[in-house]
C-alpha cells in the first residue's frame, strides 16, 4: 500500500470550507447524510458484544470523509479528480482472546464505489456501509478478507438522537470556527453476526454511534485527544472530551455531555470532569504510551469510579488510509455507578495537531 | 642415428645391381637416396648428372618424373585410379599424354584386359605387374625397386622378376634392387653387401 | 586412462580444430538461447501486473469502461481490491521512444512505490500524486529525457508537458515498468480528452481468495459487454501475439544447432580415422567394444557440453544485443512496443547447455557403428574405401527422392493457427534429403572423374583431387552437408526477404494511392503510434473539404472468437482513385464503390486464410457497442495486417465507437504534382498546435521499403556464417581425408609430383567441398525460399508473396563459399606436405 497519510494533506484552505460559528439547524434524516461544504466527516460505530459463548467483542467501524478540494467542480475538470477521499477503519477487540485485530480501506467515490448521500443515512466504501432502513433501525457492515473479520450487525435506537455542546456545535478550541456539529445516538441495541478467522459468531449487545462534521476544529497546541463514550447501568450514558495541550494539560474547550434516562441531556464543562490516567500501556510497535487505567470523577453527575481499558492493545496504525495512530477499545466504570464503553485515545504517538 | 655411414657407389648405365644385407643395413635408405626421395647429409649423390645433395626439390621431383622408375614391395597403386591411370600417372605428372604407350605396357604385362579396373580388384601379383609398368611407361634411365618381390608368393615372384629384367633390358634403364632373397641376388649383374649402414663388399658369400 | 590417451591428448594436440567444433555447437546454441530470450524480452514491455505480486484477474471492455460499471463491481471487493486504471501508449517527443502512460487511483494503487524495502516518496511527493501535479518514471528512464524535472510527451497529435514528480526503482531487470509513466488517473484523463473512459479494473485478491474464484465471482455481476481476463489469459494473449514470430525464429535457430551437430559429427568421424592406429593398438591390446564407445560419447560429451555452456553464456550476452533488433521486428508486426530489459533465467541457460550436449551425442550415432568395427593392428589393412554400391546409391537416391516427395506433402497439410509446422517439416525434410544425397554425390563425383582418362594428363591436380575426395566419401559427405545445410539457411531466407520485399513493393505503389499521408509521429523504430486528435481531422477538411480527405478508424473486435481489428473508413473518397489490390483480380474502384453503395464491408487476406470466409459470405463481427452482420464485397491484399481487420463505412462505425478518433489521415488532391507544396501547406497549418507527420507518396512508400533494407542486414551476416561453416567444416574434415590418404599422397610425391602440385590437390579437394556444399545448398534453399514463401509465410501470417529468385546472392554465395573452403585446404596441406614421404610409404606398406 502507498504509506500515504490521508489527513496529513491539508485539503485547500480552511477559509475556503465552511466553518461552524453558530449552532448548525439540524433536520432528520437529511442530516443524517454527508455535508460536503464541510472538509471533514465521520460515522463511527463503537458496540460491546457478546457472542452465544459469553465471549466478550469490542468492534468498531468507522468511515471517514475527507474533502480534498472545496467547491463545485469546474466544467472542463477530469471527472476523476481526488475532490474527497473516503478512509474505513474497523476493528475487532476480542476481549477473552486479549487479541485485537483491524482493517482499513481507503477510494475515492467517483465510479460510485465509495460515496455518501445527502439526504439520510447511506455510507458506502467498498463493501463496507452504514444504512438506516427507517429512523429506527441501522444497519453496518463490513468485511475484510486481509485480516479474516467480517460484521454484518443491526441496531435499533433505544434513546433518542443527542446533539452535543451547544444544539449540535461542539466548541474544540478558542477560535471562532473550531468547532464541529455532533450528533450521536449514545444507546443502541442489536445483534447479528460477526467473523472473526472465518468462524462466523452470532452476537448481541450495546453500541453508540457518533456522526460529526466540520473543517478546522482543533486549535493551536493540541495534540491529541481522550474521548470516551460510556453507557451507564443507571440508563445514563456519559460523552466526555479532553483536548490535550504537548504537555498533558486539557484546554478550556473540553467538556462532555451528560444524557440522563429520559433522554434529555446536559452539556459539561471542562472543570467538571476529573479524568487522570493511573496506568499506562507502551506499544511494542510504535513506543506510544497509552493510559489503560484513570479515575474518573464527574461530580456534578455523582460519577466517581475507577475506568480501565479491557484490553490493553488496542492501538490502529492507519498509515495506509488516515495515517494516524491512536487507540481505540472498550472500557469498563467501577465505583459509584457501573458503565462500560469505548474510550479514543489519540496523540500518544505522534500529535494530530493541524489535521483536524 | 644415422642409417648410412659412408657408401661409395656407382651404377653403370643398364647394369643390374643387386643390394644385400640384414634389416637395418640401410639398404632401403640407400634406394631413397638414389631415387631423389631422401638427401644425404653429408657427401654426394650424383644420378643421371643431378647433383641430388644440392639439388632443390623441384630438381629431384623432375628427376624422378623423367628419368626414375620406383617399385614398392607393397606395390602402392593409388587405388582409386583406375589400372591404366595409374600406369600413365608418370607421363600425367609431367603433363604428357601416351595412350599407345600405355597400352603396349599393359600388354607386355599382360593386363591390356583389365585397363579399366581400379587396384582393389587385382590380385597381388598382378598389381606389381602394373607397378612395374609404372616404372617403365616414362622410359626411366634408372629403376629403383626395394624388395620387389617380398609380398609376393615364390611363382609370382618369379615370374614378376623376369617380367621386370625383360623390360628393362628393352629399355635399355640399370635397376638397382633391394633385396634379402638370395635367389634374386644371383641373378643381378652384381651384389653389393651392405651391413649397419656400410658397405662391406662386393659378391654373394656362402652366408649371403 | 584411457580417455586421457584416446580423447583429451589428441583433443589437447589439436587446440584450434578442437576450438572451431565447440564453436560450431555453441554458435547454434547461442543462436537459440538468444533467440529465446530476447523474443521474450520483447513482449515483456506488454505485461504489467508483476507488481501486484503474481495473480490478478483484470476487467475490461474495448472501448474503455464506463464510469456507471464500477458500482456493479462493489461486490467484488469482498474478495479483492478494485483498482481503475488507464493505459495508453504514448511518444517522448525528443527520443521518439514508446512509453506507458499509466493512470492510477494514486491513494490505494500498489503498482506505484512498491520498491526496495529502504525507498520511500517523500509525503511531498505523496501529496503531488493525489493532486496530479506530475507522475512518476523509472530510474532507467534516460536523465535526458526528465531535463528540468519535465517530460515532453505526444498524447494523439498534441504535445504536452508533464512534471515528474520523482523517479521509482525497477523490481527486476525486465520490469514492464522500465517504460512506464504513472500519475493520478485525474492527470491522465486531463492529457487526453477529459470524459477519457477507464481501461480496465484490476483485481487484485484478498488474502484467502485465489485468483479463480475472484475470476468466478466477477464473472456471475460483471454484465456484457464487459470481459474478465485472468493474468494467465492475459499471458496467453501475449505469447499468442509473438507466437509465430517466435516460432519461425526458433526454428531458425533450431536448424543452426543442426548444423552445429553436422559439424560435430564430422569432427568425431575424423577423429576416429585419425586415431584408427591408436584405437587398433588398444583392440589389439584388450579394449572391449564398450571402451571404445565410452570414449567416442566421452569425446562428444566434452564437446557438447564445452559448446553448449558457451553457447549458452554466449547467447545469454547476445541477447542483450539482439533484444532491441527483435523488438523492432515484432514492432513491425504488432505496432509500437515500449522499451523493456532483458531477463536472465537459469533455466534457460542449463537448457542451453543441455541442447548442446544432446546434439553432440546425436552427432555422434554413425561414427560410433565405425569405431565399434575397429579391427586390431594386426589386420589393419590400409582403408580401402569402395566405391558406392549401386544398390546402395539407389537406396541413397530414393531415401532423398522420398524426403522430397513427403516435403511436397507436407507443403499442403494444414497447420494450427500461426504455427507453420508442416512448412517446418517440408524445409526439414528437403534438408534431410540434402544430407542423403552428398554421399552419391561426391561417389559420382569419383565415377565421373573415371570416365575422362584424358583428364589425368591435362589436368592431374584437378583429377586427384576429385577421386582423393571420392576415396574419403563418408566423411566428406558430412562436411558438404554441413556446408550445404548452412548455405541452404542463408539462401532461403534471403529469398523469402527479397520475394517479400518486392511483393510489398508492388503492393504499396499499386495500392497507396493517397497524395499526402497523416500520420501519428513515428517511434524510433520508425512504427506510428497512437491516434490523431479531432483537430486536425477538422483542420484537413476545412483546407481541403470532406470528400477529399479519408480519416481511418481501428477498434478491437472479435470474428468467430478471434481477436481483430474493425476499420472505418470513407469508402466512397478512395473509390474514387482506388486502393490496394483485391484477391480476385476486380478493380479497387469498382469494389470499393461497390461496398459503398451495398453498405458491405471488406476483409484482408489474413482474415479470409483464418476464417476461410470469401467474397460473399456474410460476417458477424462482434464489438462492445453491438454486434455488426454484414456480407464480404471483397478481399484486399494486406501486409500492413497478420491478425485480420475488417473495413466497413466510416459513418456505420462512428455509430458503434462514436468517441473515436482516426489513426490515419489520407487526403487526395486535384492535383498530384502539387503534392510537395500541399504538404508544406498543411505543416505549416497542423504545427502551431500539433505534431503529426505529413508523408507524400513516395516518401510513404520510401518508409515501407526500408524497414526491409535493414533487414537484408541480417541477410548478409548469415552469408558470412555460411562461409566460417564452410571453412570449419573443411578443416575439420581435411586432416583426417588426408591422414587417411596420406600414403597416396607420398606416393605420387615419390612419382614425381611437387610439393606445389600436391598442394594444389589438396586445395582443390577442399574447394570441391565447398563446391558441392554449395551447389546443393543453393538448390535446396531456393527450393526451402519456395516453401518459406508459399506455405510458411501463408501459414503464420497468411499472405500471399510472390517468389522471386535471389540470383545476386546465389553467385555471391557460391564464390564466398568455394573460395573460403579452398583457403582452409592450406592449413591441413601444409601440416601434411611437411613429413616426409619415405617414413609414410614404408609405415602404409607394413
Amino acid at each position: 500500500m502507498i504509506q500515504a497519510a490521508l489527513l496529513c494533506v491539508v485539503g485547500g484552505l480552511t477559509a475556503d470550507w465552511e466553518l461552524h460559528q453558530e449552532p448548525p439547524e439540524l433536520s432528520f434524516p437529511r442530516d443524517h447524510g454527508a455535508h460536503r461544504e464541510y472538509r471533514t466527516e465521520w460515522w463511527y460505530l463503537t458496540a460491546e458484544l457478546l457472542d452465544d459463548a459469553g465471549r466478550r467483542h469490542g468492534v468498531q467501524l468507522t468511515i471517514f470523509r475527507q474533502g480534498m478540494q472545496p467547491g463545485s467542480a469546474a466544467p472542463d475538470e477530469p471527472r476523476w479528480k481526488l475532490r474527497e477521499a473516503f478512509a474505513g477503519h474497523l476493528a475487532v477487540a476480542e476481549v477473552d482472546a486479549g487479541r485485537f485485530r483491524h482493517a482499513e480501506r481507503v477510494r475515492r467515490p467517483q465510479g460510485g464505489l465509495a460515496g455518501a448521500a445527502h439526504d439520510r443515512l447511506d455510507v458506502w466504501l467498498d463493501d463496507w456501509s452504514f444504512t438506516q432502513s427507517d429512523d429506527q433501525h441501522l444497519r453496518a457492515r463490513a468485511h475484510d478478507a486481509d485480516s479474516g473479520i467480517a460484521i454484518d450487525l443491526c441496531f435499533v435506537t433505544a434513546k433518542p438522537l443527542v446533539l452535543h455542546g451547544e444544539r449540535g456545535l461542539s466548541r474544540k478550541g478558542p477560535e471562532a470556527g473550531n468547532a464541529s456539529a455532533y450528533v450521536s445516538w449514545t444507546r443502541l441495541r442489536g445483534e447479528g453476526s460477526l467473523t472473526i478467522a472465518g468462524r462466523a459468531l452470532k452476537v448481541r449487545g450495546e453500541a453508540w454511534f457518533d456522526h460529526e462534521w466540520g473543517s478546522s476544529q482543533l486549535g493551536e497546541g493540541v495534540v491529541g485527544w481522550d474521548w470516551l463514550g460510556l453507557r451507564l447501568a443507571d440508563q445514563r450514558e456519559l460523552m466526555v472530551y479532553c483536548l490535550r495541550r504537548a504537555d498533558g494539560s486539557v484546554i478550556e474547550q473540553s467538556g462532555g455531555t451528560l444524557i440522563l434516562a429520559d433522554g434529555s441531556t446536559r452539556a459539561l464543562r471542562r472543570e467538571e470532569i476529573l479524568l487522570e490516567a493511573r496506568q499506562w500501556w507502551q506499544s511494542p510497535r510504535t513506543g506510544g504510551k497509552y493510559p489503560c487505567a484513570w479515575s474518573l470523577r464527574v461530580p456534578s453527575a455523582g460519577i466517581d469510579g475507577r475506568l480501565s481499558a479491557q484490553l490493553p492493545d488496542c492501538e490502529l496504525n492507519t498509515a495506509g488510509s488516515s495515517g494516524v495512530i491512536y487507540w481505540e477499545g472498550p472500557v469498563t466504570l467501577e465505583g459509584s455507578v457501573l458503565g462500560s464503553g469505548y474510550a479514543e485515545l489519540t496523540g500518544y504517538a505522534g500529535s494530530l495537531g493541524g489535521r483536524f | 642415428m644415422q642409417a648410412l655411414r659412408e657408401v661409395s657407389l656407382a651404377v653403370e648405365a643398364g647394369e643390374w645391381l643387386a643390394l644385400v644385407g640384414p634389416s637395418g643395413c640401410g639398404k632401403s635408405t640407400l634406394l631413397n637416396l638414389l631415387s631423389g626421395v631422401d638427401q644425404p647429409s653429408s657427401g654426394r649423390a650424383e644420378v643421371l648428372g643431378v647433383d641430388l645433395a644440392r639439388g632443390s626439390e623441384r630438381e629431384r621431383a623432375l628427376l624422378r618424373r623423367r628419368s626414375i622408375g620406383i617399385i614398392f614391395q607393397a606395390f602402392h597403386l593409388v587405388p582409386h585410379l583406375s589400372v591404366a591411370e595409374n600406369v600413365a600417372l608418370p607421363l600425367a605428372l609431367d603433363r604428357k599424354r601416351d595412350p599407345a604407350r600405355v597400352q603396349f605396357l599393359l600388354e607386355r604385362v599382360g593386363l591390356a584386359a583389365r585397363a579399366r579396373h581400379l587396384p582393389s580388384e587385382l590380385s597381388g601379383g598382378e598389381q606389381q605387374r602394373v607397378a612395374i609398368a609404372r616404372a617403365l611407361v616414362h622410359r626411366p634411365r634408372l629403376i629403383v625397386a626395394d624388395e620387389p618381390t617380398g609380398n609376393l608368393d615364390s611363382a609370382n615372384g618369379v615370374r614378376v622378376l623376369e617380367l621386370l629384367d625383360e623390360l628393362r633390358r628393352e629399355a635399355g634403364a640399370a635397376l638397382v634392387v633391394a633385396t634379402h632373397d638370395r635367389a634374386l641376388a644371383q641373378r643381378a649383374d652384381r651384389v653389393a653387401r651392405l651391413k649397419d649402414g656400410g658397405l662391406i663388399g662386393w659378391g654373394l658369400t656362402e652366408a649371403g | 586412462m584411457l580417455f586421457r590417451a584416446l580423447v583429451w591428448a589428441p583433443v589437447r594436440s589439436r587446440p584450434w580444430r578442437s576450438l572451431a567444433t565447440v564453436i560450431g555447437i555453441a554458435a547454434g546454441v547461442a543462436a537459440f538461447v538468444a533467440t529465446l530470450i530476447a523474443s521474450r524480452s520483447a513482449v515483456s514491455s506488454l505485461r504489467d501486473d508483476t507488481a501486484l505480486g503474481g495473480e490478478l484477474v483484470r476487467i475490461e471492455a474495448p472501448g474503455g469502461i464506463d464510469d456507471s460499471a464500477l458500482a456493479l463491481l462493489r461486490p467484488l471487493t469482498q474478495g479483492a481490491q478494485l483498482l481503475p486504471r488507464m493505459d495508453e501508449w504514448v511518444l517522448e517527443q525528443n527520443s521518439r521512444s514508446v512509453l506507458r502512460l499509466y493512470g492510477i487511483d494514486a491513494l490505494l494503487d500498489p503498482r506505484l512505490l512498491q520498491g526496495p524495502k529502504d525507498w520511500r516518496p517523500t509525503s511531498e511527493q505523496i501529496e503531488a500524486t493525489w493532486q496530479g501535479r506530475g507522475v512518476w518514471v523509472s530510474q532507467e528512464l534516460p536523465t535526458a529525457l526528465t531535463e528540468r524535472n519535465e517530460l515532453q510527451l505526444l498524447v494523439r497529435g498534441i504535445p504536452r508537458t508533464v512534471p515528474v514528480i520523482g523517479h521509482f526503482p525497477l523490481r527486476s531487470p525486465d520490469d514492464p515498468l522500465r517504460s512506464a509513466v504513472i500519475g493520478d488517473l485525474a492527470l491522465v484523463e486531463s492529457l487526453f480528452a477529459p470524459g477519457r473512459r477507464l481501461d480496465s479494473v484490476d483485481l487484485v485478491p484478498r488474502k484467502g481468495w485465489t485468483a479463480e474464484q475472484v475470476q468466478e465471482s466477477a464473472l456471475a455481476c460483471v454484465p456484457q459487454p464487459l470481459r474478465v481476463v485472468s493474468s494467465a489469459d492475459l499471458e496467453r494473449e501475449r505469447r499468442a501475439m509473438v507466437r509465430s514470430l517466435e516460432f519461425n525464429l526458433l526454428s531458425l535457430s533450431g536448424i543452426s544447432l543442426l548444423v552445429g551437430a553436422v559439424l560435430v559429427a564430422t569432427a568425431l568421424a575424423s577423429a576416429v580415422v585419425e586415431r584408427r592406429k591408436l584405437l587398433a593398438l588398444c583392440v589389439s591390446l584388450g579394449a572391449t567394444r564398450r571402451q571404445l564407445v565410452a570414449t567416442l560419447l566421452g569425446e562428444a560429451l566434452l564437446y557438447g557440453s564445452l559448446g553448449g555452456a558457451l553457447g549458452a553464456i554466449g547467447g545469454a550476452l547476445a541477447a542483450h544485443a539482439l533484444a532491441p533488433t527483435m523488438r523492432s521486428s515484432v514492432e513491425t508486426v504488432l505496432g509500437a512496443l515500449p522499451e523493456s530489459g532483458v531477463r536472465i533465467e537459469a533455466g534457460l541457460v542449463l537448457a542451453g547447455v543441455a541442447m548442446g550436449i544432446a546434439a553432440a551425442l546425436l552427432a555422434s550415432i554413425l561414427p560410433l557403428f565405425e569405431i565399434v568395427r575397429t579391427p586390431p593392428l594386426q589386420s589393419l589393412r590400409r582403408a580401402q574405401q569402395q566405391p558406392l554400391s549401386a544398390r546402395a546409391r539407389l537406396g541413397s537416391l530414393l531415401l532423398a527422392g522420398l524426403l522430397v516427395w513427403s516435403a511436397l506433402q507436407l507443403m499442403h497439410v494444414p497447420s494450427p493457427d500461426g504455427l507453420p509446422l508442416s512448412g517446418l517439416g517440408a524445409s526439414i525434410a528437403l534438408l534431410l534429403a540434402l544430407v542423403a544425397v552428398q554421399g552419391p554425390l561426391i561417389d559420382a563425383l569419383g565415377r565421373s572423374a573415371l570416365r575422362m582418362p584424358g583428364l589425368l594428363a591435362r589436368m592431374p591436380s584437378l583429377r586427384l583431387s576429385a577421386s582423393a575426395l571420392a576415396a574419403g566419401r563418408r566423411r566428406a559427405a558430412w562436411a558438404s552437408a554441413a556446408v550445404g545445410m548452412s548455405v541452404a539457411l542463408s539462401i532461403s531466407i534471403a529469398a523469402m526477404v527479397l520475394s517479400f520485399r518486392s511483393s510489398v513493393e508492388s503492393w504499396a505503389r499499386e495500392g497507396l494511392l493517397a497524395d499526402l499521408a497523416l500520420r501519428p509521429v513515428a517511434t524510433a523504430g520508425g512504427v506510428p503510434l497512437g491516434e490523431l486528435d479531432a483537430g486536425i481531422l477538422a483542420e484537413c477538411q476545412s483546407l481541403y473539404g470532406p470528400e477529399h480527405v479519408h480519416p481511418f478508424h481501428r477498434e478491437p473486435a472479435r470474428v468467430g472468437g478471434r481477436s481483430i481489428t474493425l476499420g472505418g473508413g470513407d469508402l466512397a473518397v478512395v473509390a474514387r482513385r482506388g486502393g490496394v489490390a483485391y484477391r480476385d483480380g476486380r478493380d479497387s474502384r469498382e469494389v470499393l464503390q461497390r461496398a459503398h453503395t451495398l453498405g458491405r464491408v471488406l476483409i484482408n487476406e489474413p482474415l479470409a486464410t483464418w476464417t476461410g470466409l470469401r467474397e460473399g459470405d456474410s460476417i458477424r463481427i462482434e464489438t462492445d457497442a453491438g454486434v455488426l452482420e454484414k456480407t464480404i464485397e471483397g478481399v484486399f491484399v494486406d501486409y500492413g495486417d497478420s491478425q485480420g481487420l475488417v473495413i466497413t463505412e466510416r459513418a456505420e462505425f462512428l455509430r458503434l465507437f462514436p468517441r473515436s478518433l482516426p489513426r490515419t489521415i489520407d487526403i487526395y488532391l486535384d492535383d498530384p504534382t502539387s503534392a510537395d507544396a500541399e504538404r508544406e501547406r498543411v505543416l505549416a497549418v497542423l504545427q502551431t498546435r500539433f505534431a503529426v507527420e505529413v508523408l507524400t507518396r513516395t516518401q510513404l512508400l520510401d518508409r515501407i521499403l526500408s524497414v526491409f533494407d535493414r533487414t537484408f542486414a541480417i541477410t548478409r551476416a548469415l552469408e558470412l556464417v555460411s562461409a566460417i561453416v564452410a571453412v570449419i567444416a573443411v578443416l575439420t574434415v581435411l586432416y583426417a581425408l588426408l591422414a587417411e590418404r596420406a600414403g597416396d599422397l607420398a606416393l605420387l610425391w615419390s612419382l614425381g609430383a611437387t610439393r606445389a602440385e600436391l598442394f594444389a590437390q589438396i586445395l582443390l579437394q577442399a574447394a570441391w567441398i565447398g563446391l558441392l556444399g554449395a551447389v546443393l545448398g543453393i538448390l535446396t534453399g531456393l527450393a526451402i525460399g519456395v516453401v518459406l514463401v508459399d506455405v510458411v509465410n501463408l501459414q503464420s501470417f497468411g499472405w500471399t508473396i510472390r517468389y522471386q529468385q535471389p540470383f545476386e546472392t546465389c553467385v555471391r554465395m557460391l564464390v564466398l563459399v568455394v573460395v573460403f573452403a579452398g583457403i582452409a585446404g592450406a592449413l591441413p596441406a601444409l601440416r601434411v606436405l611437411a613429413s616426409p614421404a619415405a617414413r609414410i610409404l614404408r609405415e602404409e606398406g607394413t
